[in-house]
């Protein structure tokens, strides 16, 4: 994973979670999650193996 | 996820991969691979393992694998590696069920007619088809023969796709991935579709065939599954009889099961179709029907005899290039789609010097510098089944689960198990990808992580719009023979039927009132 995908799915995850502190969102964490998840399932790279 | 290999090899580094720590904790990747490991078989060494090579590793000779399994995986030599998912006959695997049949099927849909008119033409000579008595007097005395055969066509479909689950929901529990990884290529490669079929049995058959030599011996696989129901049904065994050979099976054992197009001839094929005649499938036991047979001298790929169908499968292995044809083709699905032509030579000779076992073809392949050189790692397009498993797989999932309901799944993004498109199997690579398929791939990730239970229908319960609309007429109350013609009764429209509805109640035990039909189509799928 190059740098600027790193940090282009840290900032989303950051949006979604409305903070960086992952303990601070912990309890509503799993829609963020699944989101985020679904960006990397998305990409081309994940249809590779 | 792992990043996507670069495209040339001639700016990798030179020399040994070395360590480089990654951002991701205590995870040591290594660095890109030298060019020198492209097409080399020499076996990687200790002192090159690491987890992306691992994770490459379980990718492809399995379904993927979460972090904690790759780190196991890493944290040995790669012999050890390849060992442990090569060598899985003492991997237990309890916790798998046998596939639970719903019972569909009984004797009497034995020797199932080929056609709804052979099933309606045995019960006007015999009184009886498919265990139903022909009605001795009144209306449509044919019909519940019919109805029967309808009844089986459409039981064998549904039981196929419970068959198909089964194995699915087995690819992402089991503890022997490569053990499924390979019945799920041999099933590409020995292709045959339950659409042709039409008996789930034989399908199931096949299936324990697949697996019980997934990775035993090529030999074995490819005589039991010439000789078995599925195949013999698939191509059409029952049409090759003595006198009026039918080539089906010949050619496609030759072109595409063992030696690939350019390497025989007609005449071999011609001459292979006599050798193959009154192999017939008696349900699901295989039989030489002798009457059927040609046990006359043959001459085949330059030899003389009398030779009959096992004979012919020994006389194709015994050619060089049987053996580079299925290494080559074990080596484009598990590394990549392009095999130099040396590569294929040895590995055929590893193949044949083993006298067809796969396993030692499968460890060579395994260990090889070249599965680990650039253009082999992350390149490799996954087909639909296993985007599928392996997407669950990664993500720790131990069954498979039933929203998204698989048959969709796979079925939208171009992969039905247990249904190839021909008997070629699948195109494998580029062919998974077109722009359309690629948003059913995005699709596909949005119903993984966000299932939509709330408007989940069961797709089983659809038996499609023609059957919806004969069921529809036939509770309108008209008879068979109206409720399944093309156009609608009573001369257009819905109207007549709208009418006839409205007159009842939706528990009234009043026959509603018939509307006479005006006009026949041509086409009637009843017995009249």
């Amino acid at each position: 994973m190059n740098a600027a995908v790193r940090n282009t799915l840290v900032t989303f995850l950051e949006r979604q979670l409305g903070t960086a502190d992952l303990a601070r969102a912990s309890t509503y964490m799993e829609r963020p999650l699944r989101l985020t998840a679904h960006l990397i399932m998305s990409s081309p790279e994940f249809q590779l193996g | 996820m792992g990043s996507r290999a670069e495209p040339s090899v001639l700016n990798a580094p030179t020399g040994s991969a070395t360590r480089v720590a990654s951002a991701d904790d205590n995870i040591v990747r290594s660095a890109p691979p030298p060019a020198s490991w492209v097409n080399d078989l020499a076996p990687i060494a200790a002192s090159d393992w690491s987890y992306d090579r691992a994770a490459h590793l379980i990718d492809r000779a399995g379904f993927g694998a979460t972090p904690e399994e790759i780190a196991r995986l890493a944290a040995m030599t790669p012999e050890q590696a390849v060992a442990s998912l090569l060598d899985y006959g003492a991997v237990p695997n309890d916790h798998l069920a046998p596939f639970d049949p719903s019972g569909v099927w009984d004797p009497s849909l034995r020797n199932f007619p080929p056609s709804r008119p052979a099933a309606t033409e045995r019960a006007e000579k015999t009184g009886e088809s498919l265990g139903v008595r022909v009605k001795p007097a009144g209306e449509r005395r044919l019909q519940p023969v019919v109805d029967r055969f309808f009844y089986w066509l459409r039981a064998t479909v549904l039981e196929t796709r419970r068959l198909a689950h089964w194995w699915a929901d087995r690819m992402v529990a089991t503890n022997r991935p490569l053990e499924e990884k390979m019945a799920l290529f041999w099933h590409g490669h020995f292709a045959t579709g339950e659409e042709k079929i039409r008996d789930y049995r034989k399908m199931e058959q096949q299936l324990a065939l697949l697996h019980r030599q997934a990775t035993g011996n090529f030999r074995t696989l490819l005589i039991e599954v010439a000789r078995g129901p599925a195949m013999l049904a698939y191509l059409d065994a029952a049409e090759n009889v003595k006198g009026a050979p039918n080539e089906n099976f010949a050619r496609e054992v030759m072109e595409l099961f063992t030696m690939g197009v350019g390497n025989y001839t007609e005449k071999d094929i011609r001459e292979a179709a006599r050798a193959f005649t009154g192999w017939i499938d008696d349900d699901l036991d295989f039989k030489v029907d002798p009457a059927k047979h040609d046990d006359g001298p043959k001459t085949f790929l330059g030899r003389a005899g009398s030779f009959d169908g096992v004979d012919i499968l020994n006389i194709i292995l015994e050619q060089k290039i049987t053996a580079e044809y299925i290494a080559g083709k074990l080596y484009r699905f598990f590394v990549r789609e392009n095999i130099s032509p040396d590569v294929a030579v040895r590995l055929g000779a590893v193949l044949r010097d083993n006298n067809y076992e796969i396993a030692p073809l499968m460890r060579a392949i395994f260990l090889s510098r070249d599965f680990y050189s650039a253009p082999s790692m992350g390149t490799r397009i996954k087909g639909p089944v296993e985007l599928i498993v392996s997407t669950y797989r990664k993500l720790g999932v131990k069954h498979l689960p039933g929203i998204p309901d698989l048959y969709v799944l796979s079925r939208e993004l171009g992969q039905t198990l247990l249904n190839p498109p021909t008997v070629a199997g699948w195109a494998q690579g580029r062919a998974w990808i077109t722009p359309g398929l690629l948003l059913a791939r995005g699709n596909f990730a949005r119903d993984v992580l966000f299932p939509d239970i709330i408007n989940f229908v069961d797709p089983n319960f659809n038996p499609g719009a023609e059957v919806k609309r004969v069921n529809d007429r036939i509770l309108a109350g008209y008879s068979i023979g109206e409720a399944t013609v093309d156009q609608e009764p009573g001369g257009g429209g819905m109207e007549g039927g709208d009418k006839t509805m409205a007159n009842v109640s939706p528990r009234s035990s009043r026959r509603p009132a018939r509307r006479p039909l005006r006009t026949r189509s041509t086409i009637c799928r009843c017995a009249c």
